[in-house]
């Protein structure tokens, strides 16, 4: 983390802290702030980008609604606002009924693997950590937790995209899961 | 070491952050995290730790206009606010009947319930302001469009429900007496949308004329007809 970074991080949480007393500017500063990356939640998610821009606009309605309910104690700005994306993300994803799901390893060419964890608004040193702890898990395992994740896929969907039975699917992320929660308590 | 079983519950917090649950699992993880803090916190537990995840979604810069769009939809919601404040769960309950009921009157009666009265608007508005509505349906199940032309301002509202996702846009057109239809604008495919009427077209507003929706590429091949099938469709009435 970087002065300038946090910064930036400070100066994001007070604009959405003024945007919950209905502040239009600062919705604007959240806005010019954060649209260009929770538009690359909803587009990974989407996958379509006229999908992704109506998802984003409910998005930035729903932060003019919801800001209240933003609390700094429990997660950084840029986080709640990306979680409320990615949410409805995934809601309009279930919406579609997908028969096609994407192939899994597709997945590795949209994540943003290049991303600075300096970048302005990174959250915290834990980028690096959670980070390497996937890339200790198996493949297959951290493969499918990154399309849960990224993609918003469901279990069946992620089986079908990889082409493994649901319950095979299922015990790689939960063993996946565990591993990733004690490599994260062994490293802080 | 890793241990490979995971307890249920723990294993529940966890898919339920990372979102993989859905249907009736996930109604009853989060009934869960309402009737028991600890699986609430382990919830918030999981969603922490996965937040730094978050960090490897690209930075794509959406359209420009969308902040217009986005204030655009504030504003609309914002207009409509007196719906909100009749507040009381029998007039939603009102609302709610009223809009399933397919008529005309039923939707005069709804707007009439649910929309500002030109008097309420404040000096702004002129005394004389006339406004139509129209409720428009069609074949599309659960499909639903409340439009409300106010003639002090120009501008006709209009709310969109149950609009299913689709490749297309929404197109609103008026169709006058010469069976001519001419453009009104882009929906929003949710919420309200704000229409300044063209000038020319404000001496369509009348009874006679049908306002239609139709589906359209997301580049309208041409702005002066639909290119598509209506797929709803209503009368306006004053009121």
């Amino acid at each position: 983390m970087t002065p300038a970074s946090d910064s930036r991080r400070a100066d994001l949480q007070s604009a959405l802290i003024r945007v919950a007393q209905q502040d239009r500017e600062a919705l604007r500063t959240v806005y010019a702030m954060t649209s260009a990356k929770l538009h690359g939640v909803c587009l990974r998610i989407c996958t379509d980008r006229g999908a992704a821009e109506d998802v984003l606009q409910n998005v930035y309605l729903k932060v003019w609604q919801r800001a209240g309910s933003f609390d700094p104690a429990k997660a950084s700005a840029i986080a709640w606002l990306c979680a409320i994306a990615r949410n409805a993300a995934i809601d309009w994803r279930r919406s579609q009924r997908y028969e096609d799901p994407l192939p899994v390893d597709l997945a590795e060419t949209l994540v943003d693997d290049a991303a600075d964890p300096s970048a302005e608004l990174a959250q915290s040193g834990e980028r690096a950590q959670i980070f390497a702890c996937l890339d200790e898990l198996e493949p297959a395992r951290a493969a499918a937790i990154k399309a849960g994740f990224y993609q918003g896929l469901s279990y069946p969907e992620i089986a079908e995209a990889m082409e493994k039975p649901v319950g095979t699917v299922k015990s790689w992320i939960r063993r996946g899961l565990m591993q990733l929660k004690e490599c994260l308590s062994r490293e802080q | 070491m890793s241990s490979d079983a995971m307890p249920e519950r723990s294993a529940m917090a966890a898919e339920l952050a990372l979102g993989l649950l859905e249907g009736t699992e996930r109604a009853s993880a989060l009934r869960l995290m309402l009737s028991d803090p600890g699986f609430a916190a382990e919830v918030e537990g999981w969603r922490a730790r996965l937040a730094p995840l978050y960090d490897g979604f690209a930075d794509i810069a959406p359209a420009d206009g969308l902040m217009a769009r986005i204030d655009a939809a504030i504003d609309a919601e914002a207009a409509v606010a007196p719906m909100a404040s009749l507040g009381s769960p029998a007039a939603q309950g009102r609302w709610k009947m009223a809009t399933f009921a397919a008529s005309a009157v039923a939707a005069m009666l709804a707007l009439a319930l649910v929309w500002p009265s030109p008097k309420d608007k404040g000096p702004a508005s002129q005394a004389n302001a006339d406004v139509a509505v129209a409720q428009l349906t069609g074949p599309i199940d659960g499909l639903l469009l409340t439009a409300r032309y106010d003639s002090s301002t120009a501008e006709m509202l209009v709310r969109v429900e149950g609009m299913p996702v689709t490749e297309t846009e929404p197109e609103l057109w008026i169709v006058p007496a010469d069976g001519q239809p001419r453009r009104l604008g882009r929906l929003l495919r949710g919420g309200v949308t704000r229409i300044a009427v063209p000038e020319g077209h404000r001496q369509f507003i009348d009874p006679v004329s049908e306002l239609i929706l139709t589906m359209e590429p997301k580049v309208l091949p041409d702005p002066d007809k639909p290119s598509a099938p209506t797929v709803a469709q209503g009368r306006l009435q004053r009121i």
